[in-house]
């Protein structure tokens, strides 16, 4: 929510109109647990989407189970759905999701949509402009070895 | 009528009901069979007119336990204001073991019975005799076992992975 409100304000990477129908969607968001009895859900939704999609799994929660290891609570939704980004965090800050967002668009604009040959042309094989241009991602002080 | 006096009078009644004081609070221990007699008696003629809740505790391995589960009715009476020093409230518990682990529901008495008892069947296992739609209330429909009984392993029996896999290629 912080992330799409005008603090953080998504739309200034190219990103913002959310949608509640998975069919106008191209990329899910799992923010928190998913439970077993909610899992079918999740994944018909997934099925819903059209293609292009992708999935970012926000959080220990959904992408591991967090502190939940319980009966009931899945541990990562990676084991049922296929996830395109994790964003650590418990809770992730906002800009963590950004950047996941903008990595994702960097992952996007190498790989292509489904098959990726429409993109294997070296213009697309450079990184994303907004990528290159935050200081904290060429700053080697401020991120460490990656 | 004040509590004392209302405690006093059942237990002269019923002689299997056990009574016991923790910190102000009143509790009456009352043996299986008694029990639809007893807390019908105390919503008509004592005005028990709320069920605050109805639970259940598990006392596998606990201390000194003798009876396996034993269920929880919270009573208040509404008539009498919860916050003032006159305010009724009494705890009734019931012991069961696993050679019969039914009970008469309250729903007659306490329509708000309804999703509580349902909530019991659902992690416990208890039947309620006279429900009117005894279901999971919480669990999927096809869950089998009773997750809040101690004996149910924390993590599960595989039900939070028995899912089918969806790839990439197949969305």
């Amino acid at each position: 929510m912080a992330t799409g409100a005008s603090r953080h304000d998504l739309a200034r990477f190219g990103a913002e109109v959310f949608r509640f129908s998975p069919r106008q969607c191209d990329l899910m968001i799992v923010a928190g647990r998913v439970v077993m009895k909610m899992l079918p859900v999740l994944q018909r939704i997934w099925q819903q989407m059209h293609e292009p999609k992708w999935c970012i799994s926000m959080g220990a929660c959904a992408s591991t189970g967090g502190v939940f290891d319980t009966y009931s609570v899945v541990q990562g939704i990676d084991r049922f759905i296929p996830v395109d980004m994790y964003v650590p965090g418990c809770p992730p800050r906002p800009e963590q999701l950004i950047q996941a967002i903008l990595d994702l668009q960097d992952k996007i604009q190498r790989e292509g949509t489904i098959s990726g040959l429409e993109f294997k042309v070296p213009s697309r094989q450079q990184p994303k402009r907004a990528l290159l241009e935050l200081p904290v991602i060429n700053n080697p002080v401020a991120v460490g070895p990656r | 009528m004040q509590l004392l006096e209302i405690v006093t009078a059942i237990t002269e009644r019923h002689p299997g009901i056990v009574r016991s004081e923790f910190r102000g609070q009143t509790r009456l221990l009352v043996p299986r069979e008694e029990a639809l007699d007893l807390l019908r008696a105390l919503k008509e003629q004592f005005g028990f007119d709320l069920l605050v809740d109805l639970t259940c505790v598990d006392y596998l391995n606990y201390r000194d336990a003798v009876d396996r589960f034993g269920l929880v009715y919270l009573l208040a009476n509404t008539g009498l204001l919860a916050n003032t020093g006159s305010s009724q409230r009494l705890t009734v518990r019931v012991m069961l073991n696993d050679s019969a682990l039914e009970l008469p529901s309250v729903t007659g008495l306490w329509p708000g019975a309804d999703w509580m008892e349902r909530e019991v069947y659902d992690m416990f296992g208890i039947v309620f005799q006279g429900h009117p739609d005894l279901r999971r209330i919480l669990l999927p429909d096809e869950f089998t076992g009773f997750p809040l009984r101690k004996d149910y392993p924390l993590q599960g029996r595989g039900e939070r992975h028995n899912f089918p896999v969806i790839t990439r290629g197949q969305a």
